[in-house]
C-alpha cells in the first residue's frame, strides 16, 4: 500500500457500563490504527466489544469511553456534539446490521438517504433527489425514481441493504464502519453486497472498517485484521499472515474448528473448550485463560500486552513475551 | 427397509388473506419435493431463505399440515387418519434455531425437561425421570445441577445443549435440526456440530440437516438436496454433490461459500456470483422456478418446468440443460 497515512487513530480506549450492581467491562483498553484506503476487519464473538468499538468511534453510545480517537488530529471524544454531528454520516459513516430495524418504517427509503445532505448540504431538493436516484442506481437498485418512493417494508433485505449502503455512502464519507451488513442475508446476496462494497471502496478511495464474527468472510475482504477476545485485541496482522501462521491460541483454535469444504469428516471437528469470558466478571489476568490449552501459571495473574512478534504481526500472548523483546 | 422415512410428492401451499374484499393468494411453499431418509443417515437441506426447507422440515413431522404429497415412515403413511400421531410427536423430534425462544422463560429447566416425559409416560416415577433426566444433561455436556435454574441463567451454547437433551429424554429415532448452530457463536458451533455427531453414534440418530452455511452440511451430511423456491433442484450423496454438481443454481451457491483462505478467495472470479434475488412464492415464475436468475437460461426452461431426472445413480437433477443430453 501506497498511502499507509492512518486516517484513525484508537488509543486506550475504554468502555465500561454501569449496570444496577455490576460493571460490563465491555472494551478494556485497545489500541489501533485504520490506514488511508484500507478495509480493517475486526472479527469476535459476541460480547468481546467489537460493536462497541465501532460505535464508540461515532459516539453512539450512553456514555463518553475513555481513552482517545483520533481522527485527522482531532480527538473525537473530546468533540462537542455539534461538531460530533457534522462528523457523523459526513466524515464517518455507519452500516447497520439489520436494515430492517435501522430505517425508520414509516417514512420512504429516498427521503431517509436524502437525510444526511439535508442536514450537512446546502443544495436544492431537486439535486438532492438527483444525488439520492443515481447512488441509488449506483448500489444495484433498478427503478430508483420509483424505489425511492417505496417504504422499507417493501425491500427484500439484499434490497433494505443496499438502500442502507446508500444512505452511508451519501455524503461520501472518509471512513465508514460497518456492523456485520452482512449477517441474515442469504449466501448469494451476501456475495452480492460484498463485491459492491468493494466496488465502491475503491472508486470512492474510503477507509473501510468491518465487523464480524466469520473469519472465512474476511479473508477475500479486508487487507488486516484484529481479532478481539473479552474486550481487547488479542492478535493484529495483514490478512495473509493471520490465516497462515495465527499466532494467539485463540485464533488458532477459531481457524481450526471452522469447518470448511476440505475438512475431513471422518473425525471429529477442533472445539474449544468451555464458554466465551463474562464481560461482567472478566478474569484477573489473560480473558482466555480458562479455555487455553497451552494456559502458563502467569496467564492467570496478569493480563499481556499486546506486541509486535514480527512484521507488524502483533499479539498479546505470554507465550511470545520472551520472543517479543519484551523486559517486564 | 433401509428407509426411515419415504417422502413423496410433498406440497405445501399457504393461503395468504390479503384483505376483507380481496381473493386469497395462494403461496407456494413447497412444492412436489419427494426424497428418501435412510436409516441412522444425515440427510442436509440446504438453500436461501424462502426456499422452503423450514416447512419441508415441518410438514415431515406434521407439525404443518401437508396440502399433499405422502410420507412413509417405516413403510406406514403418517398422513392417514389411523396413524397414532402420539407416537410420531414421541420419536421424531425437532430442533430450533433459536433456543431461547423454544424454553419456556418460567419454567425451570427440570420442569421443561420432564414435561415431554410425562406427556408421553416415559419413567415410573418423578425419581427415575430425574434419573434419566441427569444422564441425558451429562450426555450433551452439562451437569446435573442446572435443573432448578430457569433459561436466562444460561448462555445460547448450554441452551442449545439443554434442547438437545429435551429432545434425547424422549429416545427419538429421528431429530429435525433447523439452523441448529445458526445463532450460535463460531467457538460454540463447533462444539454442537461434535455434539450431534456424537449423539448420533451414541443414540441411533437419524438426522434432518437444515442450513444455510454448506460447509457444515458437507461435513455432517451423508445426502444433501438443494432447494430452490419450494422444489428440490439436486439431490446427491455430499461426496457426489461437491465433486460433481450439475444445476446451475448449487454451482452458483458453491462458488460464494467464502473460506477461510486469504489467497483462494482474492483469486476466485468476481461477478459470478447470481445476479437478482429469489421470486416470490405467490407468483412463481412459470417454467423453471430458477429461470429468472440462470446463466444459462433458454426458451424452454421459461415455459415448461423441468422433471427431476436421475444423472447417475442417486444422483437427480431438475434441469433442462441435464435433460437434453
Amino acid at each position: 500500500m501506497g498511502n499507509s497515512a492512518a486516517i484513525l487513530r484508537v488509543c486506550n480506549l475504554t468502555v465500561q457500563f454501569q449496570m444496577a450492581k455490576d460493571t460490563v467491562h465491555a472494551v478494556n483498553g485497545i489500541d489501533f490504527e485504520l490506514n488511508n484506503g484500507e478495509t480493517l476487519g475486526i472479527v469476535g464473538e459476541s460480547g468481546s466489544g467489537k460493536s462497541v468499538t465501532i460505535k464508540s468511534i461515532m459516539r453512539l453510545l450512553p456514555t463518553i469511553p475513555a481513552g482517545a480517537i483520533f481522527y485527522n488530529d482531532e480527538d473525537l471524544l473530546k468533540l462537542s456534539e455539534d461538531r460530533m454531528r457534522d462528523i457523523r454520516g459526513k466524515e464517518i459513516s455507519m452500516i447497520f446490521q439489520n436494515p430492517m430495524t435501522a430505517f425508520n418504517p414509516v417514512l420512504p427509503i429516498g427521503k431517509q438517504i436524502a437525510e444526511s445532505i439535508e442536514f450537512h448540504e446546502d443544495v436544492t431538493a431537486q439535486e438532492r433527489r438527483f444525488r439520492v436516484f443515481e447512488l441509488l442506481s449506483e448500489v444495484g437498485i433498478s427503478n430508483p425514481e420509483y424505489r425511492a418512493l417505496q417504504y422499507p417494508h417493501e425491500f427484500s433485505g439484499g434490497m433494505l441493504q443496499r438502500a442502507m449502503i446508500a444512505s452511508s455512502l451519501i455524503c461520501s464519507p472518509k471512513i465508514v464502519l460497518a456492523d456485520e451488513p452482512t449477517t441474515g442475508l442469504d449466501v448469494t446476496i451476501q456475495a452480492q453486497i460484498i463485491r459492491l462494497i468493494k466496488q465502491i471502496k475503491e472508486t470512492r478511495q474510503m477507509s473501510l472498517i468491518w465487523i464480524t464474527h466469520d473469519l472465512s468472510l474476511l479473508a477475500g475482504l479486508a487487507d488486516r485484521i484484529a481479532v478481539m477476545y473479552g474486550g481487547r485485541i488479542v492478535e493484529q496482522a495483514n490478512v495473509d499472515a493471520l490465516y497462515e501462521r495465527p499466532l494467539h491460541p485463540y485464533t488458532q483454535g477459531i481457524l481450526a474448528s471452522i469447518p470448511t469444504l476440505s475438512t475431513d469428516r471422518s473425525s471429529l471437528l477442533f472445539s474449544i473448550p468451555g464458554l466465551p469470558p463474562n464481560p461482567m466478571a472478566l478474569p484477573q489476568g489473560c480473558a482466555f485463560c480458562e479455555r487455553c490449552k497451552e494456559a502458563m501459571p502467569i496467564c492467570g495473574d496478569r493480563v499481556p500486552a499486546l506486541k509486535e512478534s514480527k512484521n507488524n504481526h502483533l499479539v498479546a500472548c505470554w507465550k511470545y513475551e520472551s520472543e517479543c523483546g519484551g523486559n517486564e | 427397509m433401509n428407509n426411515l422415512f419415504e417422502i413423496r410428492d410433498l406440497s405445501v401451499l399457504f393461503q395468504i388473506k390479503n384483505g376483507f374484499l380481496k381473493r386469497p393468494q395462494s403461496l407456494r411453499a413447497v412444492h412436489n419435493v419427494s426424497f428418501d431418509i435412510k436409516r441412522k443417515s444425515v440427510v442436509g437441506l440446504v438453500g436461501e431463505s424462502g426456499s422452503g426447507k423450514t416447512t419441508t422440515g415441518k410438514a415431515i413431522l406434521r407439525l404443518i399440515e401437508p396440502t399433499k404429497g405422502r410420507l412413509l415412515l417405516n413403510g406406514k403413511d403418517i398422513m392417514h387418519k389411523d396413524y397414532d400421531i402420539k407416537k410420531l410427536r414421541k420419536e421424531n423430534q425437532i430442533i430450533f434455531q433459536d433456543p431461547l425462544s423454544s424454553l419456556n422463560p418460567q419454567k425451570t429447566i427440570l420442569q421443561s425437561l420432564e414435561t415431554p416425559m410425562i406427556i408421553h409416560g416415559v419413567g415410573s416415577d418423578g425419581q427415575q425421570r430425574r434419573e434419566v433426566i441427569q444422564e441425558t444433561l451429562e450426555s450433551v455436556g452439562l451437569r446435573g445441577e442446572i435443573l432448578n435454574r430457569y433459561p436466562h441463567e444460561f448462555s445460547g451454547g448450554q441452551l442449545q445443549r439443554i434442547c438437545i437433551a429435551r429432545t434425547l429424554v424422549l429416545k427419538p429415532s429421528f431429530i429435525v435440526c433447523d439452523e441448529a448452530i445458526a445463532s450460535l457463536d463460531v467457538s460454540i458451533q463447533s462444539q454442537i456440530i461434535n455434539l450431534f455427531k456424537k449423539l448420533q453414534d451414541g443414540y441411533n440418530l437419524t438426522y434432518l440437516f437444515i442450513s444455510h452455511n454448506i460447509a457444515v452440511l458437507k461435513y455432517l451430511c451423508d445426502e444433501i438436496g438443494v432447494m430452490y423456491l419450494g422444489e428440490i433442484v439436486e439431490f446427491a450423496p455430499t461426496e457426489r454433490l461437491f465433486a460433481n454438481a450439475q444445476h446451475p443454481y448449487t454451482k452458483a451457491l458453491l462458488s460464494v461459500i467464502p473460506e477461510p483462505n486469504p489467497a483462494g478467495e482474492r483469486a476466485k472470479e468476481t461477478g459470478q456470483e447470481l445476479k437478482g434475488e429469489i421470486p416470490s412464492p405467490i407468483n412463481p415464475p412459470p417454467g423453471c422456478a430458477f429461470s429468472t436468475r440462470c446463466p444459462y437460461v433458454f426458451d424452454r426452461c421459461k415455459v415448461e418446468a423441468p422433471q427431476t431426472t436421475t444423472y447417475d445413480q442417486q444422483h437427480r437433477v431438475a434441469c433442462h440443460l441435464i435433460a437434453q443430453d
